[in-house]
C-alpha cells in the first residue's frame, strides 16, 4: 500500500493517476534502454509516483503540486537525492515556509536517522532560517541522540549548528548529562572536547583545563577501564607535553589506579608516555612498579620505562607485538 | 582529532572510515613516508605515533576492530583500520590470529559476511570488506591488495 503524502489525517492514499490536479500530466516512464537486464520489479505505487515525478522534473515545473508529489516520492524512497534536489528548487521558487518544511523533514529524519539526504536537507534549511533555528535544531538532535547516543549524523549536525548558528550555553551541561547516562560514550567525550576548546563563552582550553582535569580524573577513578577519559586527559594537554608531565594530579592518578589494579593497561601506557616525556618517577612510583614486577618475576629492569613496557606485554597481550616493538625503541 | 584518529570534519569524533580516507589521501599525495617496520626517518604532516596508538587501540578483546572507541567490533573496520596500519608499515603490530578468528565468525551460512558476528544476514559491503581484510591478513587464495587504492596489487 502507498504511504500518505505527509499529512496528519488518516486519509486514504490516492495514486497520482487518480488525482484531479495531475490530470493533465503525461507520466514519463524510466528510460531503461532497449534491452533492460535484471530490471527492478518496482511496486505499483512506487512506479506510478516516479513516472509522474519524472514528468514534472523533466518539464521543470515549479508548483505546489510538484512540491506535494516530491513528498510522495520521498516517503517511498528518502534516499533519492534527485527528488530532494528538485524539492529544494521548488521550495525556493515558491518561497515556501521553511519552518513548515523543517517539520516535514524532521518527520522523515526520525524514522530515517542515518539517511544522508535528510540531514543535508536539514542543514540547507537551517542555514536559510539562520540563528533562529539553533534552538529547535539542538532540540531535534537531542531527541535523535536520546534514541542513539552515538549517531554520527546527529553529532555532525549538532556541531555544525553550534559553530554556524550558536547555542553553546548549555552544551557542556548536555555533555555532563550524557556522560552521567553512559560514561563510556566516546561521542560525548568528543563533544566535550569541542565545547571546551571552541565554545566562545568558556574562554578556551587554557582557561578550562584545570577543571577539566579534575572532572576527567574523577571519571577515571570511577571506571579506570574506560579508555575515553584517558585519551581525553591526554588531549587536554595536546601540544604541551611539559605541562602534562608537570601536572602532579596526572601521575598521581596513574599511581592510584595501579595501586588498586596493577594490570590496568591504560594507566600503564599513560605512565609510559609520561616517562617518555621526561617524568621523573617518585620513589612511590618506582616502588609500585617493582612490586608489579615481583608479581611476575623476571630479570629486573634498570630502566623503569622498559619495566613498564614488559609489564604491558603481559597485561595487554592483544598488543604484544606493539609493546615489544615499543620496547626496542626505548633503548635507542 | 585530539586522540590521533580522524573524524569526518574538524571537531568530529575519530572514525575508522574517516581515518582511512584521510591517511589514504595523504599517502596517495606522497605526504606520508613512514615505515614503522624499518628504522628509516619518517616524514609526515600528521602525528604518526598518536595515529598508530589510536589504530591499535581499535582492536577489541574479540579480535575485531571497532570504528570508534567503545563501540562494538564491525567486520569492515578490519579493512579501514588495517589499511591505515598497512600504509604506515605497522600492520605487523596487530594480533593477526585474533582478527582472523573474528572475521570468520562474521561469515554467515550463505557465504557472505555480516557486520557483526553471529548475525544471520550478510550484505555485499561487509562481504567485500571482510574479504579485503582477509587479503591484508595474507589469507591464502585471496589476492594481495593495494590498500590505498582499493584495488588488487596486480592491477597496478
Amino acid at each position: 500500500m502507498g504511504s500518505s503524502s505527509g499529512e496528519e489525517g488518516e486519509e486514504e492514499w490516492v495514486p497520482p493517476s487518480r488525482r484531479p490536479e495531475l490530470a493533465d500530466v503525461a507520466p514519463l516512464p524510466q528510460a531503461d534502454g532497449p534491452c533492460p537486464v535484471v530490471s527492478i520489479a518496482y511496486r505499483g505505487d512506487f512506479h506510478e509516483v516516479m513516472d509522474y515525478f519524472r514528468a514534472l522534473y523533466a518539464a521543470g515545473e515549479r508548483s505546489p503540486r510538484a512540491l506535494r508529489l516530491t513528498a510522495d516520492a520521498i516517503h517511498l524512497n528518502p534516499g533519492n537525492y534527485t527528488v530532494w534536489h528538485f524539492r529544494r528548487v521548488v521550495l525556493e521558487a515558491l518561497d515556501a515556509d521553511l519552518l513548515l518544511e523543517m517539520h516535514f523533514v524532521d518527520q522523515i529524519a526520525e524514522s530515517n536517522p542515518k539517511n544522508y539526504q535528510v540531514w543535508h536537507h536539514k542543514r540547507w534549511l537551517a542555514e536559510k532560517i539562520g540563528p533562529d533555528a539553533a534552538n529547535s535544531e539542538h532540540d531535534f538532535t537531542r531527541k535523535i541522540l536520546a534514541m542513539d547516543a552515538k549517531n554520527y549524523h546527529a553529532w555532525s549536525h549538532r556541531q555544525w549548528v553550534l559553530q554556524a548558528l550558536g547555542g553553546w550555553e548549555s552544551e557542556l551541561q548536555y555533555c555532563n548529562q550524557l556522560l552521567e547516562e553512559d560514561v563510556f560514550n566516546n561521542s560525548a567525550w568528543n563533544q566535550r572536547y569541542l565545547v571546551v576548546t571552541r565554545s566562545p563563552i568558556l574562554g578556551g582550553l587554557a582557561a578550562m583545563r584545570d577543571s577539566e582535569v579534575d572532572y576527567t580524573v574523577e571519571a577515571i577513578m570511577v571506571n579506570p577501564q574506560n579508555e575515553s577519559p584517558w585519551r581525553y586527559l591526554r588531549g587536554l594537554y595536546k601540544d604541551d607535553n611539559n605541562l602534562l608531565v608537570a601536572d602532579n594530579r596526572i601521575s598521581d592518578a596513574c599511581l592510584k589506579v595501579l595501586n588498586k589494579d596493577w594490570t590496568c593497561v591504560f594507566a600503564l601506557s599513560f605512565l609510559l608516555d609520561l616517562l617518555r616525556m621526561g617524568l621523573q618517577p617518585s620513589d612511590e612510583l618506582k616502588g609500585t612498579i617493582e612490586a608489579m614486577e615481583n608479581s611476575d618475576p623476571e630479570t629486573g629492569h634498570a630502566d623503569i620505562a622498559v619495566a613498564v613496557c614488559s609489564i604491558l606485554q603481559k597485561c595487554d597481550p592483544l598488543r604484544i607485538n606493539y609493546w615489544s616493538w615499543y620496547q626496542t625503541t626505548l633503548s635507542s | 582529532s585530539y586522540d590521533g584518529g580522524f573524524g569526518m570534519v574538524p571537531g568530529s569524533e575519530s572514525h575508522g572510515g574517516g581515518t582511512f580516507c584521510a591517511v589514504a589521501a595523504l599517502y596517495l599525495m606522497g605526504f606520508i613516508q613512514v615505515d614503522l617496520a624499518s628504522n628509516s626517518r619518517e616524514s609526515a604532516p600528521i602525528d604518526v605515533q598518536l595515529l598508530l596508538e589510536w589504530c591499535l587501540q581499535r582492536q577489541a578483546a574479540d579480535g575485531g576492530f571497532q570504528g570508534r572507541r567503545n563501540k562494538p567490533s564491525d567486520t569492515c573496520y578490519a579493512f579501514w583500520i588495517g589499511g591505515v596500519l598497512k600504509m604506515i608499515g605497522a600492520y605487523h603490530l596487530i594480533d593477526h590470529g585474533a582478527l582472523q578468528e573474528f572475521l570468520l565468525t562474521c561469515q554467515t551460512c550463505y557465504g557472505g559476511f555480516s557486520k557483526f558476528p553471529d548475525d544471520e544476514l550478510p550484505d555485499i559491503y561487509h562481504s567485500y570488506y571482510g574479504l579485503a581484510a582477509l587479503s591484508l591478513l595474507g589469507e591464502e587464495e585471496v589476492e594481495p591488495l593495494c590498500a590505498e587504492l582499493g584495488i588488487i596489487a596486480a592491477a597496478l
